[in-house]
C-alpha cells in the first residue's frame, strides 16, 4: 500500500509566522517567476497562479525532514514554477530550459487532486467542518492533544484523543456514503 | 475506546507503516478475510488524502491573502510596479 505522508514531530509555524514567511518569499521569488511567465507570454494572473502553487509546494517540501535545499530558495521556487508551467502547457516543453538542479525537482504526484477527491472535500466541508478542523489541527498544525483539548473544548486530553478517532470515523463514513463503489478509492 | 475506534487507531498505524511486522501480518490477515474492514481502511486512506487537499487549500488561501496585501498596500508600491512592468 502506498505510503501516506503525514509528518510527525516537525515543528510547524503557526499561521501568523507563516504569513511573514510567505510575504518574504513573495518579495524574493515572485519577480523571477513573473519574468519567466512573461517570457512565456503568460499574463500577470498566470504568474500569480503558478507562483502561489509553487509556494505551497515549496512550503510543503520544506517541512519534510529529509529535504535539502541545494540552491537558493528563489531558484528552487522558480524551478517548481517551471515544472508547473510545463505540466499546464505541455506545448511549451521544448522552449523551457531546465538546469541540472531544476531537472531533479519533482512535483507531488497528488498535487492535482482527482475530481473524486475534490468532490469529497466539498461535501465534507459542508457537513463535517468541525471534524475537519480538529483533524487538520492535529495532523498539520502539530498541536499537542492537550492544546487541542483546550481549543476545541474538551476537558481532558483523553477525550480529545477519543474525539480525534471519532472524527476520523465520521469523515470516513461520509466518504463511504458518497462512494458507491469500492473502485472510487482506486486512483 | 469502543472496538470500531480501536480499529481506526490500528488502521492509522497500519497506513502510516507504524505497526510491528507481526502486527502487520495479523492486520493484513484480517483485511483478507474481512471485506468490511477492507472497505473501511480504503475509506480511511481516502480521509488522509482529503485532509491533505484541505491543508493545501488552506495554505493557498493564506498565500492569496499575502498576494492581496502586497498588491494593495502602498508600502509595497515599488515591488508592485516592478512586477506590473513585466507584463506591459
Amino acid at each position: 500500500m502506498e505510503c501516506i505522508q503525514l509528518k510527525e514531530g516537525i515543528s510547524v509555524q503557526p499561521e501568523a509566522a507563516r504569513e511573514k514567511v510567505f510575504e518574504a518569499l513573495y518579495k524574493k521569488a515572485f519577480p523571477g517567476v513573473a519574468r519567466f511567465v512573461s517570457k512565456m507570454n503568460g499574463t500577470l494572473e498566470d504568474s500569480s497562479d503558478i507562483f502561489q502553487d509553487a509556494l505551497v509546494i515549496y512550503y510543503e517540501k520544506s517541512q519534510d525532514e529529509s529535504f535539502v535545499l541545494q540552491t537558493s530558495t528563489e531558484a528552487y521556487i522558480l524551478g517548481i514554477a517551471k515544472h508547473l508551467w510545463i505540466r499546464k502547457f505541455t506545448r511549451d516543453r521544448m522552449r523551457i530550459s531546465l538546469d541540472s538542479t531544476e531537472i531533479n525537482i519533482t512535483l507531488p504526484n497528488d498535487y492535482v487532486p482527482t475530481i473524486n477527491t475534490n468532490q469529497l472535500l466539498k461535501f465534507i466541508e459542508q457537513s463535517g467542518r468541525k471534524c475537519m478542523e480538529l483533524l487538520h489541527t492535529f495532523y498539520y498544525e502539530k498541536v499537542s492533544m492537550k492544546e487541542i483539548a483546550g481549543r476545541f473544548g474538551f476537558i481532558t486530553e483523553r477525550s480529545a484523543t477519543v474525539q480525534k478517532f471519532k472524527c476520523l470515523e465520521k469523515v470516513r463514513d461520509k466518504i463511504k456514503e458518497k462512494s458507491i463503489a469500492y473502485e472510487d478509492f482506486i486512483e | 475506546m469502543r472496538t470500531s475506534l480501536n480499529d481506526i487507531a490500528l488502521a492509522e498505524k497500519y497506513l502510516l507503516g507504524k505497526l510491528e511486522p507481526e502486527e502487520t501480518l495479523v492486520f493484513e490477515a484480517r483485511l483478507l478475510t474481512n471485506p468490511v474492514l477492507r472497505w473501511n481502511v480504503a475509506a480511511q486512506k481516502k480521509v488522509y488524502s482529503v485532509l491533505k487537499l484541505y491543508h493545501r487549500k488552506k495554505l493557498k488561501k493564506e498565500v492569496q491573502v499575502v498576494h492581496q496585501t502586497i498588491f494593495n498596500d502602498a508600502k509595497h508600491q515599488d515591488f508592485k510596479q516592478e512586477i506590473l512592468q513585466l507584463f506591459k
